[in-house]
């Protein structure tokens, strides 16, 4: 059974493993026969090096750690301050029209645009980069909250109401769950975001992570850790985000895609 | 036998708004009764606001004028033991169709008798050993008896179902319509069964109430004191099915 | 009716978790886990009190690293930068004790009010106005209608730089000045994308080592005793802290000599803890014997008061500068003049 799944996984990538693994060659193979000096465009091998150096030292382990807890911190409080402000705003129509605009207002504003403020108010360190992540996420995700509770479908709550359910248990059996497709893409894309964002932010901020690593590496003229960098945040990104995938696949949530 | 549900003089209108120049009137001056244990039909071409008279005597709605009784008491709210049955989307998509069922008797403290009862009503509609699917994995025909399942297992002493049978395909319907025979006669229930399915009307109704069109009044009310299975193509039910045919303004009756 | 048998449910199990339930646990012990891991690497465990220093990667701050390296017994914090205005708000807020900075940003900060005292120099000459490798012929009139690179406005590279365009006539409206973080000008002189830059070592070096460019002056022929970085301190510190700063002021003087002295040893030194190429940091060191002198690290007040004169000229400097209430050289060793 166990197999059988590893089988299915390894067949629907293949091809994306064949295509990416034919890229690193023509890589590679074209820096050798443009002759093109590792200062300017490094090579594969050279890029494997470069990585496996900040390994050793450990210093890939401990930026790697910085940035994802700082998208952590970042990340949980403001899922855990914009759900339930975008459950209440989402049934209590006034409170929403009022208070809206203000959020649709304050989204756009790149967090990175926030960064002087940060650092003033919080100093350098982890604190200024878990407030833009903070920021990042915060609103986009009172939006999405917002509108799938706006979007109920009310039979959900007349049938609701037909039996007797009310209070707390309305709120977290039916209008939270009824909401909570929309929430996961809110969270995936958010998710997304922040990642965006912290090596962003580490490369004005702060003094470790990944995007201070891109900048360090850039300082001390390393290209090759540079797009090393990049490739670990790639991937990370990527695992990020197919953590988030499974929630969408279960079929209490899988659901309301179906439906379109 | 008493009424089970009394509507005495009830109209619904919806206020104009800029759009409009007049109020909408949906219902006007509706009068009938509801007998209790009866199966009752509400007939009548579509959007004639036979879902909205529904949904006032389940509570979900006032009337803007007259008066809806239910054993004798006027309707403030929906009630778990008026249970309705919707058109579509009734079961909650989030929980399976065990938890779905289990809703209906979520008060009972002991988890292993609900657990045990519900599994009883998963047979009883046939669906037995789906309890762990989702609504999404079910058929239509499945899901609606899953949503009736939920709606028996409170012991509701009414049943309101709005045209439930009217997604699914024509052989399931068929079945369904035997199927609510049988919850009928098995559960002491009053069921209010919406549908514009004439011959569905005939098959299963004690009572038919037929509409008109906006401004909504009562057409009629028959009566149909005759015996299971009916078979409306001889005899004075095939009369009643011609006559019911003309009201609607269809001619050739098949 | 029909029956499939398909899966049952269990019965409800009261130990047996949804799947809400298991996410909350999973993200509350993901939330420990980064959070040890995080503390543990990159945390610092105990509060401190050694001195933080504040520098960036250039061939003027080489006393941190070697100071750092070669005296063990005098603890302090260094505290690497990659921007001039980060180290401003940092020693603004507090997060920095002291810093090697450009003298003329530390200028400005004390002409805006903010209380710090410039003790010493980083070092002198240490400067190239470099030029691309194409140019014929090159001289200071080459540059007019050209596009040159600065690290700041607020440098004594700029300041220099207008007054060598003034000595040769050349109008600044002529020329076209972008500020540019210096790791990214040998690079940019190499694409053609500016035609000239002045900067500190290792910067012109690096331009000269990667063939991008050519050296159309070195301070050190054209300026001797060019002034980049100074070492400030805050004020606050400096009252409550004085014997500590001592000694470490008195170390980092004297390191100035040891480099002279040691030239091939700071360059490794140096290059090990920048992250930077040895040969680089060797050549800045090597090539030439006053390319780079540690050794007179004492600010004099007529050098500080025409900087803040050059700064005033330039439109960078506004009220009044006080020298007297801003040098204080009373830490250093040999105190003259």
């Amino acid at each position: 059974m166990r197999a059988n799944g590893l089988k299915k996984w390894f067949e629907e990538r293949w091809s994306a493993f064949l295509l990416s693994f034919l890229i690193l060659v023509l890589w590679e193979t074209a820096v050798h026969v443009f002759e093109i000096k590792p200062e300017r465009f490094p090579g594969v091998f050279q890029i494997l090096k470069g990585l496996w150096e900040l390994i050793q030292d450990g210093r890939l382990l401990d930026y790697v750690v910085a940035s994802l807890f700082r998208v952590t911190w970042g990340y949980l409080l403001a899922v855990g301050l914009a759900v339930p402000l975008g459950i209440f705003l989402g049934v209590k129509p006034f409170w929403r029209r009022t208070i809206n605009p203000i959020v649709q207002f304050l989204r756009p504003i790149s967090p990175l645009a926030w960064t002087p403020i940060a650092l003033m108010w919080l100093g350098i360190g982890d604190y200024p980069a878990i407030f833009l992540i903070f920021l990042a996420v915060f609103f986009p995700m009172v939006l999405f909250t917002t509108s799938g509770v706006a979007g109920i479908n009310p039979t959900y709550l007349y049938a609701a109401s037909n039996f007797g359910i009310a209070g707390h248990e309305l709120y977290s059996r039916v209008i939270l769950q009824a909401a909570l497709p929309e929430i996961i893409t809110g969270l995936r894309i958010t998710l997304g975001t922040a990642w965006l964002v912290i090596v962003a932010a580490e490369m004005i901020a702060v003094k470790s992570g990944l995007g201070y690593l891109i900048v360090d590496a850039r300082n001390s003229l390393r290209m090759d850790q540079v797009l090393g960098g990049m490739f670990v945040i790639g991937l990370i990104g990527l695992l990020l985000d197919n953590v988030v995938r499974q929630l969408e696949k279960l079929p209490s949530i899988r659901w309301k895609r179906l439906k379109q | 036998m008493s009424n089970k549900v009394v509507i005495q003089g009830l109209y619904k209108t919806y206020e104009k708004n800029t759009v409009q120049s007049a109020d909408k009137h949906v219902l006007v001056d509706l009068n009938f009764t509801v007998p209790t244990r009866s199966f009752t039909c509400f007939l009548g071409p579509s959007g004639c606001g036979k879902s909205t008279l529904l949904r006032i005597i389940a509570g979900f709605d006032n009337p803007s004028r007259g008066a809806v009784l239910v054993d004798g008491e006027p309707v403030c709210g929906p009630n778990p033991k008026h249970i309705f049955v919707f058109q579509e989307d009734g079961l909650f998509p989030w929980f399976t169709a065990h938890e779905n069922i289990e809703l209906g008797i979520r008060h009972l403290k002991d988890a292993q008798k609900r657990h045990e009862l519900v599994l009883e009503y998963l047979e009883m509609v046939g669906l037995s050993g789906f309890g762990a699917y989702y609504p999404h994995e079910l058929s239509g025909g499945m899901r609606r008896r899953a949503e009736v399942a939920r709606a028996l297992i409170a012991n509701p002493d009414i049943l309101f179902m709005d045209e439930p049978f009217g997604a699914l395909d024509f052989v399931t319907r068929l079945q369904m319509r035997e199927e609510m025979l049988n919850v009928h006669a098995m559960f002491p229930t009053t069921i209010l069964f919406i549908t514009h399915d004439i011959d569905e009307a005939i098959q299963l109704a004690d009572q038919i109430v037929l509409f008109t069109e906006r401004p909504t009044r009562i057409k009629e009310v028959l009566a149909l004191d005759y015996p299971h299975p009916r078979d409306f193509t001889k005899g004075e039910l095939a009369a009643i099915r011609r006559h019911i045919y003309r009201l609607m303004g269809v001619h050739a009756a098949l | 009716m029909g029956h499939i048998k398909a899966n049952s449910p269990s019965p409800m199990n009261m130990k047996k978790l949804t799947i809400g339930q298991r996410i909350f646990l999973g993200v509350l012990l993901w939330i420990i886990f980064i959070s040890g891991l995080h503390s543990w690497r990159n945390g610092e465990l105990f509060a401190s009190n050694v001195l933080r220093v504040g520098f960036v990667p250039i061939t003027c701050h080489l006393l941190c690293p070697v100071t750092y390296e070669l005296n063990k017994d005098i603890p302090f914090k260094p505290i690497k930068f990659t921007a001039w205005p980060e180290m401003c708000e940092a020693l603004k807020s507090g997060e920095l004790d002291m810093a090697f900075i450009l003298a003329p940003l530390a200028i400005m900060l004390n002409a805006q009010g903010f209380p710090i005292k410039l003790v010493m120099l980083g070092h002198r000459n240490g400067t190239g106005l470099m030029v691309r490798k194409d140019a014929e012929n090159a001289d200071l009139n080459w540059l007019e209608h050209k596009t040159i690179a600065i690290p700041i406005r607020f440098s004594n590279q700029y300041l220099t730089l207008l007054d060598l365009l003034d000595e040769a006539h050349i109008p600044e409206s002529s020329i076209k000045l972008v500020e540019m973080p210096p790791p990214d000008m040998p690079s940019s002189l190499a694409m053609g994308a500016v035609d000239a830059y002045i900067v500190g070592e290792p910067y012109a070096a690096a331009g000269e080592l990667n063939g991008a460019g050519q050296i159309l002056y070195l301070m050190k022929d054209i300026r001797p005793g060019f002034i980049s970085s100074v070492l400030v301190v805050r004020e606050d510190v400096l009252k409550k802290r004085k014997k500590d700063l001592q000694r470490l002021i008195q170390a980092f003087y004297k390191n100035g000599a040891w480099i002279e002295a040691h030239r091939k040893e700071a360059a490794a030194i140096g290059a090990a803890f920048y992250r930077l190429p040895n040969a680089l940091i060797e050549h800045v060191l090597l090539s030439q014997p006053d390319r780079v002198l540690y050794n007179d690290l004492l600010p004099r007040k007529q050098e500080i008061e025409a900087m803040a004169a050059s700064m005033q000229k330039r439109g960078l400097l506004k009220g009044n500068f006080d020298v007297n209430a801003f040098l204080d050289t009373s830490m250093i060793p040999e105190v003259s003049r």
